[in-house]
């Protein structure tokens, strides 16, 4: 009773998402965001039918639209960057290469894992491999984060919420991927309610973030932007050596 | 694949960091301002103390004269306050280096031309002068800061060994210096 109540509480909380994203303009500013929720939105009401009307054809169809919902999330990913970033072109440059490497890194150690057991493809589940792409997408945002924390990029509550909602749901959904392999373990019982309500305030937060549209501010441009990006660089690293000088003159004396 | 730990642990850190950059952007909101015009308008060097203040602090002269009047109370009360004040010497010029990143990244995340090699040198620097003020406020605050300076040539080595093992990174990496520029 619980969990049908949490279902049906999660679709109107999204139905409610796309109407407040129609009305306030929202769509346009983060169309990919959009066109997620409404897959999700669509998903849940998919599986919910086939759940009531054909329970035998549930698995795979909650499979297959888990999967394209990882991949539609990659997308989403994709559009914090873009958006965030797109004053800042240094910070951009920075993030591709951190997400390049982050990417290089998964495809190797797949490679590497596959050479050392051909057959894992076949022995590792659908959930095994849901787990592996959160898990290759959480690095991902997490790249992204400490990007955004570094160079202080400011957000604006619209962005800030969807990438705030969409971090703690691939951080949630791989600790559940890891803790309910086994269906009759204690934790899947937990998860079983745990997972919904988590995503239910997932959609709380966006809810609240993106009630109404609000841009993201603009940087503060009292940077001499004629200044080549060497010049800033040479300057920064001879007032540092400036400071250990004055540091180990100091101590010295 | 990637381990269940190695999964579970990265999961854990993403939430911890999402929490850190809400509580940032939070506490910046305010301050944002400060990130620009303000800090240039003041143009403070890093000479913020005058050198003489900064070594009559670190000198052993005073402390042998107090030393000298053999009155246990006023030693003490004299070691409390110069520690204090070598502690607050050591945040601030640790601040100063703070500033003078903080002011690299508010330039350098709007610059298209960015260079990641450089970029991760001047980071490296960054570090390096954070990990010394750390080092150099845990030796004040244990030893006092009269008797820093033969101290302080062991932290400068450990410094400079760490330095040492940063330059065969960047040669490893390519992460050459260019022409004219000491490496810390």
């Amino acid at each position: 009773m619980l969990g049908q109540t949490i279902w049906w509480s999660c679709i109107a909380l999204e139905t409610f998402l796309l109407v407040r994203g129609f009305a306030g303009r929202l769509w346009a500013r983060y169309p990919v965001f959009y066109a997620y929720i409404s897959f999700v939105w669509l998903q849940s009401l998919l599986r919910f039918s086939i759940f009531h009307l054909r329970p035998q054809q549930y698995k795979p169809v909650y499979w297959i639209t888990e999967g394209l919902g990882v991949l539609a999330g990659c997308a989403v990913v994709f559009e914090i960057y873009r958006v965030g970033l797109a004053a800042y072109p240094g910070t951009a440059r920075m993030a591709r290469n951190l997400l390049g490497f982050v990417s290089v890194l998964a495809l190797t150690k797949a490679l590497v894992d596959t050479w050392n057991d051909p057959q894992w493809w076949l022995i590792a589940t659908t959930m095994d491999l849901e787990r592996l792409l959160r898990t290759v997408q959480s690095f991902a945002i997490l790249a992204l984060v400490v990007l955004f924390l570094f160079y202080a990029i400011p957000f604006g509550r619209n962005l800030r919420g969807i990438l705030l909602g969409y971090g703690v749901f691939v951080g949630l959904s791989v600790i559940q991927l890891t803790f309910v392999t086994d269906s009759s373990s204690r934790f899947h019982n937990f998860w079983s309610y745990a997972s919904p309500g988590s995503y239910f305030i997932v959609l709380g937060v966006w809810m609240v973030h993106l009630w109404s549209y609000v841009p993201n501010p603009e940087p503060k441009t009292a940077v001499r932007l004629e200044e080549q990006y060497q010049r800033v660089a040479a300057a920064t690293a001879q007032r540092l050596r400036e400071a250990r000088g004055y540091l180990a003159k100091a101590v010295r004396s | 694949m990637i381990g269940v730990w190695g999964a579970l642990a990265g999961a854990l850190v993403l939430l911890l960091v999402l929490l850190a950059w809400v509580r940032a952007e939070a506490s910046s909101k305010d301050s944002r301002s400060d990130w620009g015009a303000s800090d240039q308008e003041q143009g403070e060097g890093v000479e913020a103390c005058s050198p003489e203040i900064v070594s009559q602090l670190f000198s052993a002269a005073d402390s042998k004269f107090i030393s000298g009047l053999e009155s246990p109370g006023l030693e003490n009360l004299f070691r409390r306050e110069r520690t204090a004040v070598a502690l607050h010497w050591v945040q601030e010029t640790s601040a100063f280096i703070s500033k003078v990143m903080r002011r690299h990244l508010e330039a350098s995340r709007l610059r298209a031309d960015l260079e990641i090699a450089t970029e991760a040198r001047i980071f490296l620097q960054y570090a390096r002068l954070k990990l010394y003020c750390g080092i150099l406020f845990v030796l004040i605050g244990l030893l006092g800061p009269q008797r820093l300076a033969g101290t302080a040539l062991y932290a400068e080595r450990f410094i400079q060994r760490i330095g040492e093992g940063l330059v065969e990174f960047q040669l490893a990496a390519g992460l050459r210096e260019p022409d004219g520029s000491e490496s810390l």
